[in-house]
């Protein structure tokens, strides 16, 4: 028996079954996150916004493939604007582009300290994120938002491969601890407060 | 299989990261689907990785959610005039010999059924070598997963050996009080490097409705300095939340998951910082 519930049990049978407007749904409540991640790795608004509209397209398109067993429905959302977004920047156009500064220059050299803010009119909770160490939260933007492996990741924070395997473990928990046994509810929170302003 | 070690191998972390190789995810999966627990657990860390992820989130420019949901709305539209104009270069000639065209059919539904046939042969060939590599797999996730919790184990040992070390660190040693007289905990405390590391010592183990918290107490008042996870400091020393300018360290015994106030009644052992 699974004792935490799908929150997005609903919104995944309604793409199932091709209502587009689920798709907005969708969009409300985690575009602004995924849009992010992309922004985070691309950092390019217009680019972000054209690997948001491909990464929203392959969404649609292969949402049977999305299986509730593997995991929650935003990890496998992320997972898909994260390789959207690492296999643009992979593109020798790409780099030719962020060699002419049509990229936003000191963001991409220093993306780890680079920090972007909050739309979420929680400012509780956002304090309670920033009562993460920022050691952890570097680990978890570069790894989990921005898709660098451990190793790349020891390399642009010029720390031991072994301190990021640690750091990554006590990340996680120390932000559990932070969010307490039940972010679930959390979520749910956030989600009315984000319905509640558009 | 031992749930608990499995958890705190990390194993389920990295997966929630996208960190582990595709081999070791569809492990992890097999496993999710074998072990409610298991599935409960990635909830969690997954649920809290999409609250970090949404509490930095920087807003979409605005239009862009209508531009992706017109485009989706059009995607329908798109196959159907692709079809539109394909069949006219590809019209079929009108069929000049209906035996010859029986003919054809006929063999190839005959050819169809035997080649049918050798994929059948070949998927239950592949379906047994499948299992063997999966088996072979199964062995070398063990040994993997040993592998790493032993790497983490020696990490953790040398971090700590620092710890012991390096003269930066101050030790202070915390005291059991009334309630529990023969405690000890020690709290090393790092202003240099900003670090605090904290080893429990001999404090009792807690019921399973309870924790122990850590307390900073700061310009005269409790800071949290989070819940203590025993699992991993009974092991040895654990990192913990850095505090500018401590006056003392206590723990408490508090409800599971902590609480924002102490509990005084339940003070286990408390040190100051010497300045």
């Amino acid at each position: 028996m699974n004792n935490t519930t799908n929150p997005d049990a609903r919104i995944v049978l309604r793409l199932k079954n091709g209502d587009k407007q689920a798709m907005a749904t969708l969009l409300s409540k985690y575009g602004d996150a995924l849009y992010s991640a992309i922004y985070q790795i691309v950092r390019s608004e217009d680019i972000a916004k054209d690997l948001m509209q491909d990464a929203a397209i392959k969404i649609w398109k292969n949402i049977e493939n999305y299986d509730e067993n593997k995991g929650r429905l935003f990890a496998w959302l992320l997972r898909i604007c994260r390789n959207t977004a690492l296999d643009k920047i992979r593109t020798a156009k790409f780099k030719y582009i962020a060699q002419s500064k049509q990229i936003d220059d000191e963001a991409v050299y220093n993306n780890s300290a680079h920090s972007v803010e909050m739309n979420i009119p929680d400012s509780g909770l956002q304090q309670t994120i920033q009562r993460l160490d920022k050691k952890y939260q570097q680990v978890i933007n570069l790894i989990y938002l921005q898709g660098y492996t451990q190793q790349e990741t020891a390399n642009e924070l010029d720390i031991p491969l072994g301190t990021v395997k640690s750091r990554v473990k006590i990340a996680i928990r120390e932000l559990r601890n932070l969010l307490g046994e039940n972010p679930l509810l959390i979520l749910v929170i956030i989600t009315l407060l984000i319905s509640l302003i558009r | 299989m031992d749930i608990q070690k499995y958890i705190q191998s990390g194993i389920l972390d990295n997966y929630a990261l996208g960190l582990l190789s595709d081999v070791e995810k569809k492990e992890v999966e097999k496993n999710l689907i074998k072990f409610p627990e298991l599935k409960t657990e990635l909830h969690h860390i997954e649920d809290a990785l999409a609250i970090y992820a949404q509490a930095k989130a920087i807003p979409m420019p605005k239009g862009l959610s209508e531009q992706i949901l017109e485009s989706i709305e059009n995607l329908d539209s798109t196959p159907s005039n692709i079809s539109d104009t394909t069949p006219r270069n590809t019209q079929p000639q009108p069929s000049k010999s209906p035996i010859l065209l029986g003919t054809l059919l006929g063999l190839s539904l005959l050819g169809s059924l035997l080649l049918f046939k050798q994929k059948h042969d070949a998927d239950q060939q592949l379906i047994t070598s499948q299992s063997q590599i999966s088996d072979v797999n199964n062995r070398m996730l063990t040994l993997q997963l040993d592998c790493d919790a032993k790497d983490q184990t020696i990490q953790r040992l040398h971090e700590q050996l620092q710890v012991f070390k390096s003269n930066a660190y101050q030790p202070i040693f915390l005291k059991g009080t009334d309630k529990s007289p023969e405690s000890e905990a020690i709290v090393y405390f790092n202003t240099l490097d900003k670090k605090t590391y904290l080893d429990i010592g001999n404090l009792p183990t807690t019921p399973m409705d309870k924790d122990y918290q850590l307390w900073a107490i700061v310009d005269g008042a409790p800071t949290d300095m989070g819940v203590i996870d025993l699992a991993t400091a009974t092991e040895g020393l654990i990192e913990v939340p850095y505090m500018e300018n401590p006056q003392a360290f206590a723990v408490t015994l508090e409800t599971k998951g902590g609480n924002p106030t102490p509990n005084l009644d339940e003070l286990y052992v408390i040190g100051n910082v010497e300045s």
